[in-house]
């Protein structure tokens, strides 16, 4: 019989990962499974996070465990409060501060999990990076292909003369 | 393999398009892209454009979330409509053709609209569909009727300017259906002709009772609206000085429509004296869940009446703030304070008056008052009205006081006979009445400890602090050490002692002369005389030891939460110039609430 505070997490890549329970609890899909389960020795997997993803998850969700109020059930003060609140600390950033394939894999990762502080400080970074930027910056900075036809970007140029404020 | 599969469909769209010399431009930077990407594939696992949507759109969110602290600003007066930042969301809808469509579908991300330019306000409020908005309006918008009274069901805040020739149309464009109207703020033109009579009352809206939160009515002409607000909570008139409408009397009976008001601002409140009439109603104006009024910009006997006539929770901040006092009358007839029953548990008391410039702080552990005005007339002073203060505040009641009164000795004593609770006394004192060359008669710092010597005078008194302003630190100042010593001596003799004495003799001098060192020997010297005091402190050249400065709690989080007033229209605290000009150099932004 192991510790029944703590349970194992498998990533895609077969990574065991010993967590406490308390610490797993941020993530609203696994907080639910083992209200599902009950006391039991089982490993959860999960399939859609490699160990890499999955380390850096259990970093975050260890750093915020006190804090895990600011998560736990529905936002009643709805979307407005979400944005006020969703703070990035210095600790944040420098958890953030990682290749931009590792950063968009913690985001899918935490939205997956549903672990709300940590996609919000995840969009919150890449939110960041994006303002004050011209659309053609947001693109070479996300490598993102501008599949406007030339007709429409016609139209967009057009449309831009008037879409910048006065 | 999602990663190759979406890359092979960026290609294929690219070369859908017939091969003109335009298309080929195009091509080619998404051919090299995807170079880039396909080479990326066995390493690359995740992009942005992995991102579900509505993890998209939560960035977007972020990306156009409105900072609190800078919005909304309004900008008042002849400048137009505040603007509103459209640029962002556009910016987003440039990206791709992915973000544009996540965007145009998300109605409140164009919830924020500027009307200025008609193209503009035409999408946004196509895009924002049924939700509600925020509108930006000039009254002079062609269609603007039609395109109140169809969306008006959804108007949440509505800022509409009102340029000269719209100025009469204000009330029939308030017509329509405002069900969801939260803040309303309505500014007018500087040029709108004043008008010599008022107008028939305006009922806004169709309706008896409006559920607004919040309304501004700026440069408000001659009409006010004769709804009844019962969920109004913050409102900011902006009246005109040299117009005779609206008067009080009516600025009282739409403030009885208003009973759940928090934050109360009215600027540029008129003189009694343009009025032949008795202008302020006798029954009394109950607003019972008050917590900040503030009266700025305006005429002194307006203002104290306005206030008199307001019957105010005892938890109040009440800022009466850049009077101006028109009287030519004696100045004994100057209205007095306000009877606030915020005024009855004031402790602290600071004070800053010169002959035409008077400035006062009254606080208490939950409530505020402060008074700042000017005496037009060179014929007039405010020694009078101060040397009755005691009429019109508690004086009875304060431990702590800060004052500077100039030259005027007189008003200093006047003033601490009146203040048997005192326990710290903060004097800041002037150097052209303090040097060596002064007449003893027109020492401020002699007179002050000759009347303390009497320990009637102030018999809880336990600590003294006196700040001598200066320049730069030189031997001119004379201390008083005599005066002092014997102060100290007479009311520890008669059992009221003090217990800390705290001299700056050079406040504000950032370095200290040689001449000056020598004087600090000899007052350190002199100063070891004195008997009946636990703690003697001399300070060296700096910053003055009584301060001046209001509370945290008078910034109020609250008051800014539909609007930002900009600078001249802020009640923004200052000490008079005209006293000192070290004391406005060190307490400027000590002063400042906002």
């Amino acid at each position: 019989m192991g510790d029944s505070n703590r349970l194992t997490l498998v990533a895609s890549d077969g990574g065991k990962f010993v967590v406490d329970k308390e610490v797993v609890q941020m993530s609203v899909l696994l907080k639910n499974m083992i209200e599902d389960l009950g006391e039991t020795d089982e490993s959860i997997p999960i399939p859609n996070v490699t160990s890499p993803v999955l380390t850096k998850v259990i970093e975050f969700c260890e750093n915020h465990r006190t804090d895990a109020a600011r998560t736990d059930g529905p936002n009643v003060d709805g979307d407005d409060a979400r944005m006020r609140t969703a703070v990035v600390s210095d600790w944040d950033r420098q958890f953030f501060d990682v290749d931009q394939d590792l950063m968009f894999e913690i985001i899918v990762a935490a939205n997956y999990l549903d672990i709300k502080s940590l996609v919000d400080v995840g969009c919150k970074v890449v939110a960041d990076m994006i303002k004050g930027k011209s659309p053609q910056e947001i693109r070479d900075l996300f490598d993102i292909v501008n599949d406007f036809s030339p007709e429409e970007e016609a139209a967009l140029r057009k449309e831009n003369e008037w879409a910048n404020d006065r | 393999m999602s990663k190759f599969l979406s890359t092979l469909k960026q290609l294929l769209l690219a070369f859908d398009w017939s091969l003109s010399p335009d298309n080929c431009l195009f091509a080619m930077p998404v051919m090299r892209s995807n170079q880039k990407r396909l080479g990326a594939v066995p390493t690359h696992n995740r992009s942005i454009d992995d991102l579900p949507n509505e993890v998209l759109i939560q960035i977007f969110k972020f990306v156009l979330a409105v900072n609190k602290d800078k919005e909304p600003v309004l900008r008042v007066g002849s400048h137009g409509a505040p603007p509103v930042n459209t640029s962002r969301i556009c910016l987003i809808t440039f990206v791709c053709r992915r973000w544009r469509s996540l965007a145009r579908d998300y109605p409140h991300f164009w919830s924020r609209i500027d009307g200025t330019k008609r193209d503009r306000l035409d999408l946004f409020l196509r895009l924002s569909r049924s939700v509600p908005v925020s509108l930006v309006l000039s009254a002079e918008l062609p269609d603007i009727g039609d395109i109140l009274a169809l969306q008006g069901p959804r108007i949440r805040r509505l800022d509409l300017a009102v340029p000269p020739p719209m100025a009469a149309m204000v009330p029939l464009l308030l017509s329509f259906t405002a069900t969801s109207l939260d803040c309303l703020t309505i500014a007018y033109s500087q040029d709108v002709q004043d008008s010599d009579r008022p107008s028939d009352p305006v009922a806004l809206f169709d309706s008896e009772v409006v559920p607004l939160k919040a309304l501004m009515i700026y440069n408000a002409p001659n009409w006010l609206p004769q709804n009844h607000f019962p969920k109004l909570t913050h409102l900011h008139m902006g009246l005109r000085t040299h117009c005779d409408h609206p008067r009080i009397s009516s600025v009282c009976d739409f403030l009885r429509n208003t009973p759940n008001l928090t934050h109360l601002h009215i600027h540029g409140i008129p003189s009694l004296r343009r009025f032949t009439h008795r202008p302020v109603p006798a029954a009394p104006v109950s607003l019972p869940n008050l917590r900040s009024l503030t009266v700025a910009f305006g005429a002194f006997d307006a203002a104290i009446a306005l206030a008199t006539s307001l019957v105010v929770p005892s938890d109040i901040y009440c800022c009466l703030d850049h009077l101006m006092v028109f009287s030519d009358g004696p100045v004994a007839h100057l209205p007095k304070s306000p009877p606030l029953d915020a005024l009855d548990g004031m402790t602290m008391l600071q004070l800053a008056a010169d002959d035409h410039i008077l400035h006062l702080v009254a606080e208490s552990p939950s409530s505020g008052f402060w008074l700042q005005a000017y005496i037009a007339s060179i014929t007039l002073s405010w020694g009078a009205w101060l040397d009755d203060l005691h009429a019109s505040l508690p004086l009875w009641r304060i431990t702590t006081f800060h004052v500077f009164v100039g030259g005027n000795r007189y008003l200093l004593f006047s003033l601490l006979r009146h203040m048997p609770s005192l326990v710290e006394l903060g004097v800041r004192l002037q150097r052209d009445y303090e040097e060596t060359d002064v007449a003893p008669d027109e020492s401020v710092a002699r007179s002050l400890y000759l009347h303390l010597s009497d320990a009637a005078v102030c018999r809880d008194l336990r600590t003294l602090k006196v700040d001598i302003m200066v320049y730069n630190a030189s031997s001119l100042v004379n201390v008083r050490v005599s005066e002092l010593v014997h102060m100290t001596t007479n009311r520890g003799l008669q059992g009221s002692p003090l217990d800390c004495v705290i001299i700056q003799p050079f406040a504000g001098a950032t370095r200290i002369e040689t001449s000056g060192t020598a004087l600090l020997s000899r007052l350190r010297e002199a100063l070891t005389s004195i008997t009946h005091v636990q703690e003697v402190d001399l300070r060296r050249p700096g910053p003055p030891c009584v301060t001046f400065g209001k509370r945290q709690c008078w910034r109020d989080g609250d008051f800014n939460e539909y609007w930002r007033l900009n600078m001249m229209q802020r009640a923004v605290c200052r000490l008079p110039g005209k006293c000192s000009r070290e004391l406005v150099e060190f307490e400027e932004a000590d002063f400042t609430i906002m």
